[in-house]
């Protein structure tokens, strides 16, 4: 039976099994249940807080796949105190872990519909959940595009898994990356350039998007102009966070507390927020 | 031998255009191939044509004597290639264009074009619109590039 913890205020103890540098400042863990205890459930788009021991929390995604639950993959980047801390475990490293929180993608109410996902930067780690699950029910869902923007190759996450992606017939991945050098095989351009060309029809959409809000706001604008209506977009917001569970009201952004309402919110939902400069 | 109009009506580029135009469009198109690695121009090339490109993939590179070619964006299906020079100056290449992979695009001689845009400012005022609009985007685009959003 899959069982999470039962106190969502109690870090439960996980040890770091793997490492993996995915670029120079980001690193992919493999976290287990020591003794390797039961499995762990989550939906694609939700996040743990991650603690690291003496230095505190952090919200991170998760970003492994659903149906691999004996294994908890985080992907961080070092920005600070709690991430550094983070990157720096190796394996057989301890660290606390609360969760799974958060609303999810709705991968599942998306059956019948075209896919279009839309990530930058870090944004391809909580949406890597929602592209497994995509591809292990590929059968249910009509076109399917990825469109991944990096500032250049060298920060792309995931490369391998992407040049897997790329060799699907089934799924189409485009990669683009702001500046490169002649030996980049994939687009140059902002995100936003590509959204033009994927395939996709309008009436019958949804799209996920993720990544820093410039981006998000830019990526949204396009889809918009390609004829999605704000209702078929779902975004990702991210706010600082203390309980993850809606009760100390740190993660407040208008009338919604990311950590409960969020992080995946429908446009239309959000749009009045999204747009404004002082929240 | 194989007519223009339908293919040129074809490309976003042209969309919505009169019909009467593109036979005058036709007249300065003609097809061209270029395999990967091949150059569609070079910097510093007088630019005697723009292209608009039907199939394959095109990086625009500056080369900088540090750090080799550096790419600065691709193009692909549907994206136009250079522009029309209105100047009286002889326009020339800012950068080189090279295909990625097999590259078909169809080229239009920008001297025929813009003696067909002095005959008809109709014509001329279509064309206008349309580089202003495509000038516009890849403003937009290139903005967005300087802002940096992955660090912002
Ligand atoms: C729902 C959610 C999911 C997240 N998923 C991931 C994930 O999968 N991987 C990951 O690496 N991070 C993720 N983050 C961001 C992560 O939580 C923060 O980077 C982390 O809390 C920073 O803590 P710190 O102690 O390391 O840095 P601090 O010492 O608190 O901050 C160091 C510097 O980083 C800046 N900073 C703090 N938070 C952020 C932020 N959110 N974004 C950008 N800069 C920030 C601060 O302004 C400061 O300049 C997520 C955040 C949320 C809300
Ligand atoms: S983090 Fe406490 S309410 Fe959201």
């Amino acid at each position: 039976m899959i069982e999470n913890n039962p106190d969502p205020m109690l870090p439960e103890i996980f040890e770091v099994k793997r490492l993996q540098r995915e670029t120079a400042d980001t690193f992919t863990l493999e976290l287990t249940r020591p003794g390797g205890a039961a499995e762990f459930s989550f939906a694609p788009g939700q996040f743990n807080m991650l603690y690291a021991f003496g230095r505190g929390e952090a919200p991170i995604s998760i970003s492994g796949a659903p149906a691999r639950s004996d294994t908890l993959v985080h992907t961080v980047r070092n920005v600070g105190n709690v991430t550094r801390a983070i990157c720096k475990s190796r394996p057989g490293a301890k660290l606390g872990v609360r969760g799974p929180f958060g609303a999810p993608w709705p991968v599942a109410e998306m059956a019948g519909q075209d896919v279009v996902i839309v990530a930058g930067g870090l944004g391809l780690a909580p949406l890597r959940p929602a592209i497994y699950h995509f591809l292990e029910h590929r059968a249910d869902y009509g076109n399917f595009e990825l469109i991944y923007g990096a500032r250049t190759p060298a920060d792309l996450l995931y490369r391998r898994e992407l040049e897997r992606w790329r060799g699907r017939f089934d799924f189409r991945v485009h990669a683009t990356v702001d500046t490169a050098g002649a030996d980049w095989r994939g687009g140059v351009g902002v995100v936003t350039t590509v959204i033009p060309r994927a395939r996709f029809d309008p009436a019958n959409t949804i799209a996920l998007v993720c990544g820093p809000q410039l981006m998000m706001r830019y990526t949204v604008m396009e889809l918009l102009g390609r004829g999605l209506t704000p209702a078929q977009i779902y975004v990702s917001m991210e706010r600082h966070m203390k309980c993850g569970l809606g009760l100390c009201g740190h993660c407040q952004w208008g009338p919604f507390f990311v950590c409960k309402d969020g992080p995946v919110f429908r446009y239309d939902t959000v749009k009045d927020w999204f747009e404004r400069r002082e929240v | 031998m194989e007519t223009f109009e339908p293919l040129l009506a074809d490309q976003p580029f042209f969309r919505g255009i009169d019909p009467s135009h593109l036979k005058d469009l036709a007249a300065c198109a003609s097809r061209e191939k270029y395999s990967a690695g091949q150059f569609l121009c070079r910097a510093e090339e007088e630019a005697t044509a723009f292209f608009l490109i039907l199939q394959g993939r095109v990086s625009i590179e500056i080369f900088s004597a540090r750090r080799g070619p550096v790419i600065l964006q691709t193009m692909g299906e549907g994206d136009v290639l250079g522009w029309l020079g209105f100047q009286e100056k002889p326009f020339h290449w800012h950068w080189d264009a090279r295909a990625v992979d097999l590259t078909r695009v169809l080229t239009l001689e920008v001297g025929c074009i813009k003696a067909k845009c002095e005959a008809d400012h109709d014509l001329g005022y279509e064309i206008m619109k349309r580089f202003v609009q495509s000038l516009a985007k890849a403003f937009r685009e290139r903005s967005l590039q300087l802002t940096d959003m992955f660090q912002a």
